[in-house]
């Protein structure tokens, strides 16, 4: 155990390595981006992705993806704004946009989980569906509220620090405490180590999966309702291609594809690593159309070395066991 | 019980295919207009690009890069052609079109990133490229010669139908007939068998996803000379209506199976079926959902499929 810790920070510290340098690089070449208002901000858009991220890194973890996270966020958004347009209280609201995610998520665990299916095409076949929904509930508009709870959710502060900071640090530690020092954590990275192993050894595989979805499901919801707090109003559009941040971030993060390794402290530095990559590219002048390419293009190169790196690591374990 | 099931398993395309058309016809005040209009004017555009996701699924891929890449060779393209540069401007889409392929087909093979992730983030750079070349603005009124490709017609048939049955007779030619073409299949079913087999297996990938690249680029190019004009939304959900039309068509995401004449009726269906969401007055903002659902529903059709293997003629 020791020794494994080790290892894994000894992984973790190039990639701090790089935030650092990026950090630093950032700060001295784009103007207003080293600034409590900007990184304040910063820290937001931080959250929410580390919010989504941490849904997505369990799923990972498995060995699965969840490509419906953006689209889930979108419906999520959508459906606490339109419940609140209908004169819903508040609560009610946030309720629905939670459970709407839930819905998704427990689909999705039930088409992979339970029925075996693909699971890239089966989430993408969901994310298009809960994008569809999100469309067709909101006819296409975007959804205004005037709930100064919703509001607050997205912008209030609470000493000095918004809502969500203080909101995202005790649900971390609760999903870090969650993957690391419980029975369901250690049956997930068992899952994601060998599935077959797994589940000759006792464990449900099925309701792990139903499980770890709809944990993802609600988790992408609440990042659309901080989203969607942010405007006070919700979007069809808001959570448009999140997914491929939120992989990505694990992916920087080291937890790979094959899952049962890697986990969500990872996924953490993943998700500054990106977020200031964002930021500092929109601080340095580029527009909307080329932070899109590069960030795309940042992310690919992202998951390229991470594959490779695995590769590598396979051949190399390969050779050991033939020597 | 299970007799009816492994009926309506083997028939379900057709079945499906009529149920469709009836609802639709019941509706419309001009049937025969309107069958027409799908199957002229509708269909090939979808089933060009189709034919490109179906070689990508048969080689155990998919490639959800389809619409961005139609995009980036047209409105590159349209540069030229607005020129009255005709034969150079198509042959700059269709290069284009094999090159963005070949990127494909190089990160799957040789940095061994999953198809559905090589492509999806492709997807996404190639579509910022397009922001970025086009700047926000159209190219539109393009000379007669060129419009007419897509708009003429011979015989009283749509050149269009012309031109995919032609894609559809080269593609079936030589994924039937040739050692390519066989090549294709069994590194779908097996890559490891086919590997040690001595077929080329990166090689093989590699060009498929060119040709998908190309064939998303002439359709591509057909959409620009039919609506006059190029611009950096086109494609949006060439990807996802692609991935509906190959699986409901019934070729397996498992590699091996099917082919581009079973995703000629899953195009059918798929052209029939927004159609009909259309004459009865369904809001198009449906379409998303309605993709995501076909696919599921596809993916269980399949595994249905396999339960009720004993009671299907296959």
């Amino acid at each position: 155990m020791k020794r494994n810790d080790y290892s894994r920070y000894r992984e973790i510290k190039g990639l701090l390595a790089g935030v650092l340098l990026l950090f630093v690089f950032m700060s001295f070449a784009a103007e207003g981006f080293f600034g409590w208002y900007n990184l304040h901000n910063v820290l937001k858009d931080l959250l929410i992705l580390m919010i989504v991220a941490s849904g997505m890194t369990l799923v990972i973890l498995l060995g699965k993806i969840d490509m419906s996270a953006g689209s889930v966020m979108s419906l999520a958004s959508i459906v606490t704004t339109l419940l609140l347009s209908y004169g819903f209280h508040i609560a009610f609201a946030l309720l629905g946009g939670l459970l709407a995610g839930a819905i998704i998520g427990l689909l999705n665990g039930y088409l992979v989980g339970v029925l075996n299916l693909n699971h890239f095409v089966a989430t993408f076949a969901t994310m298009s569906i809960a994008k569809g929904l999100a469309l067709v509930a909101c006819n296409g508009d975007i959804i205004s509220s005037d709930s100064d709870i919703l509001l607050f959710i997205g912008t209030g502060k609470i000493f000095g620090l918004f809502f969500i900071v203080w909101f995202a640090a005790i649900l971390l530690l609760i999903m870090f405490f969650v993957s690391t020092k419980t029975k369901f954590g250690y049956k997930i990275y068992s899952i994601g180590g060998s599935e077959q192993v797994a589940r000759l050894s006792g464990i449900k595989t099925s309701n792990v999966y139903l499980v770890t979805y709809v944990i993802a499901g609600i988790l992408a919801a609440l990042g659309g309702i901080f989203m969607a707090g942010k405007a006070n109003s919700g979007n069809a559009t808001i959570g448009d291609g999140y997914e491929f941040s939120v992989i990505a971030t694990v992916l920087i993060g080291g937890t790979p594809f094959e899952g049962g390794k890697g986990g969500l402290l990872g996924t953490l530095i993943g998700a500054i690593f990106l977020v200031i990559l964002k930021n500092g590219l929109s601080m340095l002048g580029f527009t909307p159309a080329w932070q899109y390419a590069l960030i795309g293009l940042a992310i690919l190169i992202a998951i390229v070395a991470d594959v490779s790196i695995n590769e590598r690591r396979k051949a190399e374990e390969k050779r050991r066991v033939k020597l | 019980m299970k007799r009816i099931a492994g009926f309506a398993l083997n028939y379900y395309k057709v079945i499906l295919l009529f149920a469709i058309l009836i609802v639709s016809s019941s509706v419309t005040q001009d049937p025969v207009q309107n069958i027409k209009n799908m199957i002229m004017i509708q269909a090939p555009f979808v089933m060009i690009y189709s034919f490109g996701m179906t070689l990508a699924v048969i080689t155990g891929g998919l490639d959800l890069s389809l619409g961005s890449i139609a995009a980036f060779s047209t409105c590159a393209a349209a540069f030229l052609i607005i020129e009255d540069q005709i034969f150079v401007g198509i042959a700059v889409c269709l290069l284009i079109g094999a090159g963005l392929g070949l990127l494909n087909g190089l990160l799957i093979t040789k940095a061994k990133v999953n198809p559905f992730i090589a492509t999806y983030g492709m997807d996404w750079v190639i579509r910022g490229a397009v922001y970025i070349m086009m700047g926000g603005a159209m190219i539109y009124h393009f000379s007669h010669d060129f419009k007419v490709i897509a708009d003429g017609s011979f015989l009283g048939i749509s050149n269009l139908v012309y031109i995919a049955f032609a894609i559809l007779a080269i593609l079936m030619f030589v994924f039937q007939k040739t050692v390519f073409g066989r090549n294709v299949y069994s590194t779908g079913a097996n890559i490891k068998v086919s590997r040690l087999t001595g077929v080329n297996t990166d090689m093989v990938i590699i060009i498929v996803y060119m040709i998908s690249g190309v064939l998303a680029s002439t359709s591509g190019l057909l959409y620009v000379a039919r609506l006059d004009c190029a611009e950096a939304f086109l494609g949006k959900n060439f990807g996802l209506q692609a991935l509906a039309a190959t699986l409901i068509g019934g070729t397996s995401l498992k590699g091996g199976k099917g082919g581009v004449g079973n995703t000629v009726i899953g195009v059918l269906i798929m052209v029939f079926l927004m159609n009909c969401l259309n004459v009865l007055k369904v809001s198009t903002l449906w379409q998303d959902a309605v993709f995501g659902l076909v696919i599921v529903v596809s993916a269980l059709l399949e595994m249905a499929k396999q339960r009720y293997a004993n009671y299907l003629q296959l």
